[in-house]
């Protein structure tokens, strides 16, 4: 299992505040998992981990990618190795333009000056995938953004960037329905065996549109349950409450 | 020399720590005992070619042509030991003089190169758009005196546009004092931006006058200060006629043991209404050492005006940091990049691109290395 991305036995702390009890997830590349959970679980945390965000602290366990730690590598150095991380809220940065920005962040990644037609080229076809116009990439990054306009730039990233493992957390929250039609085309598009997609939600409908190849669920800071599509199904009608009920009994 | 202002400044105290506007301010440095005789002129060199009828050179040639606005934009007295010292020690300097409805499309600029070491300088500067009159000018002030104390002095008359960009670069063991006053006549506009980029001790006094209904000034500043300089701001945004306007801007960014001090006037005389009056300084501070204050002072006496104040002092923002590093960015190029995204709305103000880049470059070179 060299090909995976790997979480084992994670214990993360906030403040000294434990939150992630030993969480375990494998998401081998060419898969797409989805994580649900109530407010609170950890969701954000272990995405946020994921990609070293200084606040959250492991005290325990491991993060592997194709087989390596990834614990000791800085955030930049995880995203030039092929992490994202499509925030729940990104942050607004004025004064720096979206296409500046996108070009300093594709050449990161590639390790090298690309060619400023190529990136352009490039840039417009993602663009009009996720059916922005070419004002967007002219606006400050975020900035007066509204919910499902941040939440569609954070996706336009991920196509320019190609990573090899994207966390997107709570995408779908604010989009609407035709925006999010138009998101999980573009991700199902990047979807393919050189990519391993872990997709947090709280709700089924993102999951129609792109197919999970299995379900985790995070209750306090563990994984509780994991299952196939169905499980997705069964937690809209049902709520968390029987599994809470189950872990217990 | 002024033998009036000579007394003056010979009669004015050394400031101290223990006036108001010096407080944090660090003087011992700078010796004063034999000014005198250590004066020597600045080299000016110009640059652009204005259309003819526009004066523009040394103001040692145009004496007579300027000498109906020469000193007459700034109020002499009750002023700091150092305008005093300027007023009595000043010989030349440079003049802009654009006549009636005569549009300047080259930017033209003028560069006070200052004699290095042990030597002091007061160049002077007048620059006059007369009614419709348009131009750019930039000035910029290098070199390494112990002392530079210098003046410009700029008229907007009626319906004229300035745009107004000042550099100021020295070494950081200089100091650098320069006061500058714009009188802003009705219907006309002075855009300014001005760079304060280094010195062991630069005070810099930024003046509008508004005299003239439907006048407006943007004053735009920005400030760096690094290792141990420390850098004064006064502006003053003087309202004398109603429906006029003065916005302000001014940016610092602060590593090391940089210090800097703030202090943003804004006068409404009786009888202003239909004024606005906007005023913010925001401070970038990249390093705990470094000491930072801002004050504003409020004298408003008209009651029918639209007039905010703002000030704020931050370091860089640990979620916008992760952000940017979370896309790849590596320490170094997030912080360059929020530096300057934070800079940005100063620099956009400058319509010369050339002058823009050198503004990019300089602050490059200084704070972010
Ligand atoms: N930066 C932080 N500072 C303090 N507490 C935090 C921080 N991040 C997370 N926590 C705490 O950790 C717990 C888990 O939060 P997290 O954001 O991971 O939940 P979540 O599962 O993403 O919830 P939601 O569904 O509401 O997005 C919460 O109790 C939260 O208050
Ligand atoms: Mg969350």
């Amino acid at each position: 299992m060299t090909d995976t991305f790997e979480i084992r036995d994670l214990h993360v702390s906030v403040e000294d505040k434990p939150i992630l009890k030993g969480v375990n997830l494998v998401v081998p590349k060419g898969q797409v998992h989805a994580l649900m959970g109530p407010n609170g679980s950890g969701k954000s945390t272990l995405a946020n981990t994921i990609l070293g965000h200084p606040k959250y602290t492991v005290t325990r366990g491991d993060i592997r990618m194709k087989g390596e730690s990834i614990l000791e590598w800085d955030t930049d150095e995880r995203a030039r190795r092929g992490l994202f991380l499509a925030f729940q809220y990104p942050c607004e940065v004025p004064g720096v333009r979206v296409s500046n920005f996108l070009r300093m962040a594709c050449n990161a990644r590639a390790g090298r000056e690309l060619d400023v037609m190529e990136f352009y080229e490039k840039l417009e076809e993602k663009m009009k995938k996720l059916d922005m116009d070419e004002r967007w990439v002219k606006r400050y990054l975020n900035e007066g953004f509204s919910g499902g306009e941040k939440k569609r730039n954070e996706i336009l990233q991920m196509l320019m960037l190609e990573p090899e493992f994207a966390v997107m957390d709570e995408t779908d929250s604010g989009l609407d329905i035709d925006a999010l039609k138009i998101v999980a085309h573009g991700v199902n598009e990047l979807r393919g065996p050189n990519i391993g997609i872990l997709i947090i939600t709280h709700y089924e409908r993102i999951l129609r549109y792109i197919q999970p190849d299995a379900v985790h669920i995070l209750v306090d800071g563990r994984i509780v349950k994991s299952g196939d599509a169905d499980l997705a199904t069964h937690l809209e009608q049902h709520g968390y409450d029987w599994i809470t009920k189950e872990v217990v009994a | 020399m002024n033998p009036v202002a000579w007394q003056r400044f010979l009669q004015l105290p050394m400031p101290s720590r223990h006036d108001v506007d010096w407080r944090h301010l660090d003087l011992r440095a700078l010796r004063l005992e034999r000014v005198e005789k250590r004066t020597q002129p600045a080299r000016v060199t110009f640059r652009g070619q204005p259309p003819t009828g526009v004066i523009f050179g040394k103001l040692s040639g145009h004496r007579t042509e300027a000498n109906r606005f020469l000193g007459k934009a700034i109020a002499w007295e009750n002023r700091h030991k150092f305008v005093a010292l300027h007023e009595a020690l000043w010989e030349d300097g440079a003049v802009v003089l654009v006549p009636k409805n005569c549009r300047v499309t080259d930017p033209l600029e003028i560069h006070y190169e200052l004699p290095n070491h042990d030597s002091a300088a007061f160049p002077r500067t007048l620059i006059v758009l007369e009614p419709g009159a348009e131009a750019t000018v930039v000035q910029k002030y290098t070199g390494a005196p112990s002392l530079q104390a210098g003046a410009t002095e700029l008229f907007v008359q009626p319906g004229a546009h300035l745009h107004y960009i000042s550099l100021h670069q020295l070494a950081p063991t200089s100091f650098d004092f320069l006061i500058k006053r714009a009188r802003v006549a009705q219907d006309a506009e002075i855009d300014w931006v001005i760079g304060m980029f280094g010195a062991a001790l630069g005070r810099y006094d930024i003046e509008c006058e508004m005299e003239g209904r439907g006048g407006s000034s943007f004053m735009y500043g920005v400030g760096l200060g690094a290792g141990q300089e420390q850098l004064a701001q006064f502006t003053h945004q003087h309202h004398r006629s109603g429906d006029t306007t003065s916005d302000l801007l001014f940016k610092n960014v602060l590593r090391d043991r940089a210090v800097s001090s703030y202090t943003g006037t804004i006068r409404v005389e009786k009888n202003c209404n239909g004024t606005n009056a906007y005023q913010s300084n925001r401070n970038l501070v990249l390093s705990r050492e470094v000491q930072c204050d801002t004050r504003p002072v409020l004298e408003i006496e008209s009651n029918q005006l639209r007039c905010t104040h703002g000030a704020t002092v931050g370091r860089l923002d640990d979620n916008q940091m992760f952000y940017l590093r979370s896309r790849g960015l590596n320490e170094a190029q997030a912080r360059q990049i929020l530096i300057e995204a934070f800079l940005e709305p100063v620099l956009a103000r400058i319509r010369v691109d050339t002058v823009r880049r050198e503004f990019e470059e300089l602050i490059r070179q200084k704070i972010i290395r």
